[in-house]
């Protein structure tokens, strides 16, 4: 059976995406009685990492060094950030300075 | 002077209302409501107070905490009673915090610097002491509405780690 050169490139091209797509993950974190869950988390640069906030009290997720900041959630808002190789990987949050957790950010 | 001002606000802001805790166990679901929702919006004034007269980062950082979390609490509890079909009811607690809150206002308008530092930051130690024990042995135990008494529990572990906060911000400013 021969394949055509579009289907070829389809096949390789969606062959590469997929591959990248599985070195990438999207991790959770919650913000629950003042607190982050979890604290530390083992994280790659390009993984995802979304920031739910449950309390009723607002809250932000923000580097100490003020590199990267998912600005205010309000209760049952959501955000997602992608890591980058230079965050900073302990943070705080904001409203909140009591508030600490970290990332172990992998090379 | 100013000293004697300072110690005015923090006795006025430590006693709270001279009422027997029955007159105000006796208050109803919304009545309590309204109270929590001027007891709110007494540390919001407090709040803006300090940011226009303070340059004190942990001072405005604390100030900035208080709004955020003052308002959302008071849109919990305005759109639990609008979920209800209630209204939140004038009492006489309400009108004795506002009484109170002015004459605290008034005083603190005159400080600046570090004096108005101080007292903003024990005002809000006393305050949060004082209506966290309000809360917390007095309405939370006569609430008859499951929805609001969770809503007052939710508040409450907010006041109390405004509490410590507050703490941390009198021993910053002394």
């Amino acid at each position: 059976m021969s394949l055509s050169r579009r289907a070829f490139l389809i096949a390789t091209g969606v062959g590469l995406a997929t591959s990248v797509q599985a070195e990438s993950k999207t991790h959770d974190v919650t913000i629950s009685g003042f607190a982050f869950d979890p604290q530390s988390l083992d994280v790659t640069p390009g993984d995802k990492i979304r920031f739910t906030n449950l309390d009723l009290a607002p809250h932000t997720a923000t580097a100490n060094d003020f590199s990267w900041d998912t600005g205010v959630l309000n209760k049952g808002e959501s955000i997602t950030l992608t890591v980058l190789q230079d965050w900073d990987p302990s943070y705080f949050c904001a409203l909140h300075p009591h508030m600490t957790a970290r990332l172990r950010l992998r090379s | 002077m100013k000293n004697m001002i300072a110690a005015a606000i923090i006795l006025a802001a430590s006693a709270l209302p001279g009422y027997a805790s029955d007159d105000i166990a006796a208050l109803s679901d919304t009545q309590f409501a309204h109270a929590a929702y001027t007891a709110d919006n007494i540390d919001i004034r407090y709040a803006h107070l300090a940011l226009a007269i303070s340059t004190t980062p942990e001072v405005r950082e604390f100030a900035r905490t208080m709004i955020a979390d003052h308002e959302a609490v008071n849109a919990a509890a305005l759109a639990l009673l609008d979920k209800l079909g209630a209204q939140a009811d004038d009492n006489f607690l309400s009108q004795k915090l506002n009484a109170d809150a002015e004459g605290i206002i008034d005083k603190l308008s005159q400080l600046r610097g570090a004096e108005f530092d101080r007292a903003y930051a024990e005002n809000e130690l006393a305050y949060h002491q004082a209506v966290n024990g309000l809360v917390e042995g007095v309405m939370i135990p006569n609430i008859d509405h499951p929805e609001v008494k969770a809503l007052f529990e939710q508040g409450l572990e907010i006041f109390k780690v405004h509490e410590t906060h507050a703490e941390m911000m009198v021993k910053a400013v002394q």
